[in-house]
């Protein structure tokens, strides 16, 4: 190859990633190494967050892995599992059901699932809000059918993962359709002849070759479920705070950038530290 | 038929990745220019040497108020005297409007923190300091209101509305009529309540129930007020200053209150009572201010002198539900106003009242102590 | 359930039935998959099912292995009713068309897949994977992906895959399809040997004729869901049921005409002026005179001879002239337009170096025995035929 068609190449190369590097830069890096920065500075009234005399302050993080915490931390994870397994337990039989049997509804029924993200979030949230509230359709119709309409669905933890799970399902459903329909059935035909159960050829057939969509489907629901404050905030109450909140908090009432922004730098390498744990023992291959 | 092997996720299409002219080098290189120039971009910053001519003034006003906050003529009537036309957006907490004015550059001419956070932004240096020959109406003020302690000379602003913040429920709901900061802790309101998400009014309501100044700053005091108000989570159903629909729907039967929200519930639920807590409360002000740097200040004078003529700010009033700091407009106010103790309180329920005290550093020593409340 | 099993052949007796497809029918809403369809296959045959495409061979399969039930009818594997039996219960594995190996998994691990999954201990499990992969002669290949292996590789992976749980039956769906004619061969013939040495039945599905009849001990022909034959590739090959079996199996020409008067053990057909077509009165079935006929004969038994040389009484006498001649290397093809206006086709093959083919527009006469005619049905039987092997005629 000639130097100068390298060259050539290499431009072109470098065109081509500008738009995307541009945009990571912008909206990842920066704001990434900002809030590290502010995560080693001083609170402040007037200026939320100082470094005088260009002292690095380190006390922030250990302020945040401050044990009272935990609860709340702990609290968050769980909320994030529970919402994890169930996009999985509904997402899964979903995304199977449209890949094998779609036919040519295939597309019209993705489509279905992806229509509620064209509505706000947050309208979707307050939809549920509606439906769980005290005089809400939930209630209504339990009661009209004699289960009772006074039950207290808002406020509950339970609340909070249903709406999570709403929220979330997408995430899980399109790379597990990616990744299914992409799947030879007759490998289920294969393992069932071979003397394999229906359980077994679902966890090592089906279940193993749609894995790189499983994987990316857990990754895409759980992360940001951690990070989520509004959908607790909306369907939960006062017991039901996440980490979330609390790092929201401290920009706010709790007028300690520095810690909210340590919170957020911890809570953000514990995510990283858990994805390369997961993608190590899942597989290389999966990722 | 041999589509076995399409096991591996197939990786990015766009270019070649396996072709030799490719490698991590180069990739990492790209990243790295980009992100200098990024930095650079940025480090250029958003500074455009402002240029104000002193020229006039485009007829144009940018307002930025509290929701729900403005008569439906205000605007309407102000445009038709000065040909002046406004543009109207809204916030909803006082942390945000700060948030937004410490960027800078806002964009806006007109803003309406509270007193407290007045006394922030002054000291932040985010607000101009009014030409008060330009607001001749300022007269029309009480006295109360013309050399507050937040704002001595109404150097910098200009009261909009003020109120008092205390409990909102439903009578019949919770089946007796409460009088007190205590009322919180009734087992009829268990999970049907909610406190104010605003560190100071948690804080100072928690103050005043366990009997101390609201606006104590002492360690113990503070202590004891954080553990009540832990305590009081544990019945609450939520800690929001969202309570106004629920209040109205009965998701909620007692909230921690602003007065003239629980005014515009009552006006469509009738059942709703505001009430005044005999072991005092907080009153605060609204005041209208001119962030630094506004593009129409001139024209936000104009706005302001409007606003305290007597027959507006009457208008305002009646349709908000606040207090009015205008002398002159009280004969135009609704009497259903005028004479409620609770809308106009009388001199014995108004030396109950007090005002957030701005308190410096130690202000970080309830926000501590509150995102404790918050993580408990 | 009237058990309409025909009556076995004769010489088969020694070896028990291992798979028993007894009055079988299977609907896929409208259509007619598989018709009334009953058949026997013994222990340790080649046995092979071949159709064309949509016949029904590849369903009777699947409902075989397991992957569908039957509508009606039975299927004894080994003795036993399947009906309700799982594919993985089945004492039975397949080869399939399209290979189905697990793309995740190794070669080595892609034939242990059975063994595993039925709790065979490590050391059985080695020694079996090892041997199974030796003799399909892919030993040195156990860790590569199948995605790293060609198509005849993944194929004999498939096979070891399955034979390797040495089953009672396996089951084969035209296994070769996907692979260039030369590795076929060589495949088919592998097939074979690797079939004699296990020892286990195979019943194998094909359209392709040619692999049918090599590779068979027996083979069925199918049609729209019947039976058409049944028997030795052999049989099927010069004594065909019916005209559909002559057509699809190998080139045959066919003649159709009235019975004009006996002659001996033959009847004498209506013809062209010097054409004789004599036919064996065989299976106790006369025809009378005046009957149609349609009768049979394949391509290698005509022989073609110069006009005016003497011809035997007791053979069958066509004259035509030449259309077309085809040099196939291995031999040369004639075709004849007949004075009475038939088209047939004649093979020979080339044992000299062939100076002297034929001119298209030549004159020409066909001679054969009259031994190779066979009378056609229509229509394959309602019990499907099968063809004992030939007996000496007593001349």
């Amino acid at each position: 190859m000639t130097r100068r068609r390298k060259l050539r190449d290499g431009a072109k190369a470098h065109g081509l990633l500008a738009p995307t590097t541009a945009w990571l830069v912008a909206f990842l890096l920066i704001p990434l190494v900002i809030i590290i920065w502010y995560s080693v500075g001083t609170r402040g009234i007037i200026d939320p967050v100082r470094h005088p005399g260009g002292k690095l302050n380190w006390s922030n993080y250990g302020d945040a892995l401050n044990p009272s915490f935990l609860p709340i931390f702990l609290r968050t994870v769980a909320y994030a599992a529970l919402t994890t397994v169930g996009c999985l337990a509904i997402g899964f039989p979903l995304a199977y059901a449209i890949a094998r049997f779609g036919g040519r509804w295939k597309n019209l029924l993705l489509g279905l699932v992806i229509l509620p993200f064209w509505t706000s979030y947050l309208v979707r949230m307050y939809a549920w809000r509606f439906i769980l509230d005290d005089n809400g359709l939930a209630n209504t119709v339990l009661g009209a059918v004699g289960l009772g309409s006074e039950h207290r669905f808002t406020n509950t933890h339970w609340a909070v993962v249903v709406g999570l799970v709403y929220g979330f399902l997408p995430f899980m459903v399109l790379p597990l359709y990616a990744s299914l329909e992409r799947m030879d059935f007759r490998l289920i035909e294969a393992a069932y002849d071979l003397g394999s159960e229906r359980m077994s050829t679902f966890l090592r057939v089906t279940l193993r070759t749609s894995l790189p969509g499983v994987v990316a489907g857990v990754l895409l629901v759980f992360i940001p479920a951690l990070g989520d404050f509004v959908t607790p905030q909306l369907l939960g109450g006062s017991r039901t705070q996440t980490f979330g909140s609390t790092i929201q908090d401290q920009f706010g009432q709790g007028q300690n950038w520095p810690l909210g922004s340590a919170m957020a730098v911890l809570l953000m390498s514990f995510i990283l530290i858990g994805v390369f744990i997961y993608a190590w023992r899942v597989g290389e291959d999966a990722l | 038929m041999t589509d076995e092997h399409e096991s591996k996720v197939d990786v990015a299409f766009l270019w070649d990745l396996s072709s030799p002219q490719w490698s991590r080098r180069r990739f990492l290189q790209t990243m790295a220019f980009m992100g200098a120039a990024g930095f650079l971009g940025v480090g250029c910053g958003s500074d455009d040497g402002d240029d104000k001519s002193a020229g006039p003034e485009a007829k144009q006003l940018n307002f930025y108020n509290w929701t729900d906050y403005i008569a439906e003529d205000t605007i309407p009537g102000f445009t038709k005297k000065t040909g002046i036309k406004v543009t109207y957006d809204n916030y909803s907490s006082n942390d945000d409007l700060f948030a937004k004015l410490r960027q800078g550059s806002a964009g806006y001419d007109l803003i309406v923190p509270t007193d407290n956070f007045v006394v922030k932004m002054i000291e932040a240096d985010l607000l101009e300091p009014l030409d008060l020959g330009m607001i001749p109406n300022r007269k029309n003020l009480d006295a109360r209101f013309q050399d507050a302690d937040y704002d001595p000379g109404n150097k910098y602003s200009i009261p909009w509305q003020w109120g008092t913040t205390g409990i909102g429920y439903d009578p019949e709901e919770v089946g007796e009529e409460v009088d007190d900061w205590d009322a919180l802790m009734l087992p009829s309101v268990r999970n049907r309540s909610s406190f104010l998400d605003e560190a100071r009014d948690a804080f100072g309501m928690a103050l005043y129930a366990v009997g101390m100044d609201p606006n104590s700053t002492d360690e113990a005091d503070i202590e004891e007020a954080q553990k009540y108000l832990i305590s009081l989570k544990k019945q609450v159903k939520q800690i929001t200053s969202d309570y106004q629909d629920p209040l109205k729907s009965g998701g909620l039967i007692m909230a921690q209150a602003y007065s003239g929200d629980v005014f515009q519930v009552q006006a469509e639920n009738e059942s709703v009572r505001y009430v005044i807590p005999k072991s005092g409360a907080f009153q605060w002000v609204d005041a209208a201010c001119v962030p630094k740097g506004a593009e129409h200040p001139k024209n936000a004078h104009a706005f302001l002198n409007y606003i305290l003529e007597p027959k507006v700010g009457a208008a305002l009033t009646n349709y908000v539900q606040y207090g009015t700091p205008n002398k002159a407009a009280l004969p135009f106010v609704d009497p259903e106003v005028k004479d409620d103790p609770l809308k106009t309180p009388p001199e014995d329920i108004l030396s109950k009242l007090v005002f957030q005290a701005p308190l410096g550093e130690k202000e970080l020593v309830i926000a501590d102590a509150w995102t404790k409340v918050k993580t408990s | 359930m009237e058990d309409r099993t025909p009556a076995p052949a004769q010489d088969e007796g020694e070896a028990p039935v291992e798979v028993g497809i007894s009055d079988v029918v299977k609907r896929f809403g409208d259509t007619l998959a598989v018709d009334h369809v009953s058949l026997e296959v013994r222990r340790g045959e080649f046995f092979s099912f071949l159709g064309p495409s949509g016949c029904g061979k590849t369903t009777t399969l699947r409902l075989i292995a397991g992957f569908e039930e039957v509508d009606s009818g039975r299927i004894m594997l080994s003795g036993e009713n399947i009906e309700g039996v799982p594919p993985y219960r089945r004492n039975a594995n397949t080869v399939f068309q399209s290979y189905a190996l697990f793309p995740h998994l190794s070669v080595w691990s892609n034939v242990a897949f059975g063994l595993r999954r039925k709790k065979r201990p490590k050391e059985e499990v080695r020694e079996r994977v090892g041997r199974y992969l030796e003799l399909v002669e892919l030993t040195g290949l156990e860790q590569r992906r199948p995605g790293q292996l060609s198509g005849g590789q993944q194929q004999r992976v498939a096979l070891a895959r399955a034979l390797v749980n040495e089953p009672a039956v396996l089951l084969l769906d035209e296994p070769l399809g996907a692979l260039d004619l030369k590795l076929r061969k060589q495949m088919q013939l592998e097939l074979m040997r690797i079939q004699r040495e296990v020892g286990i039945t195979f019943v194998y599905v094909t359209h392709d004729q040619e692999e049918a009849l090599v590779m068979s001990d027996r083979l069925v022909v199918m049609r729209a869901g019947r039976i058409e034959q049944i028997g030795h590739p052999e049989d099927v090959y010069e004594r065909p049921a019916t005209r559909f079996v002559a057509g699809f199996i190998g080139t045959s020409n066919i003649f159709e005409a009235r019975v004009r008067d006996r002659v001996g053990e033959y009847m004498l057909l209506e013809g062209a002026e010097d054409d004789r077509i004599l036919v064996p009165v065989r299976d106790g079935a006369p025809f009378s005179l005046g009957d149609k006929v349609a009768v049979t004969v394949r391509p290698e038994k005509l022989i073609m001879v110069d006009e005016g040389e003497p011809i035997g009484e007791h053979l069958c006498s066509v004259g035509g002239t030449i259309v077309e001649v085809v040099y196939q290397g291995v031999s040369t093809q004639h075709i004849v337009r007949t004075n009475a206006g038939d088209t047939i086709v004649a093979f020979r093959q080339n044992t000299e170096r062939v100076r002297d083919a034929g001119v298209p527009g030549t004159p020409t006469r066909l001679v054969w025995d009259p031994q190779h005619n066979v009378v056609l049905a229509e229509e394959a039987p309602s019990a499907p035929s099968t063809t004992e092997p030939e007996k000496e005629l007593v001349s």
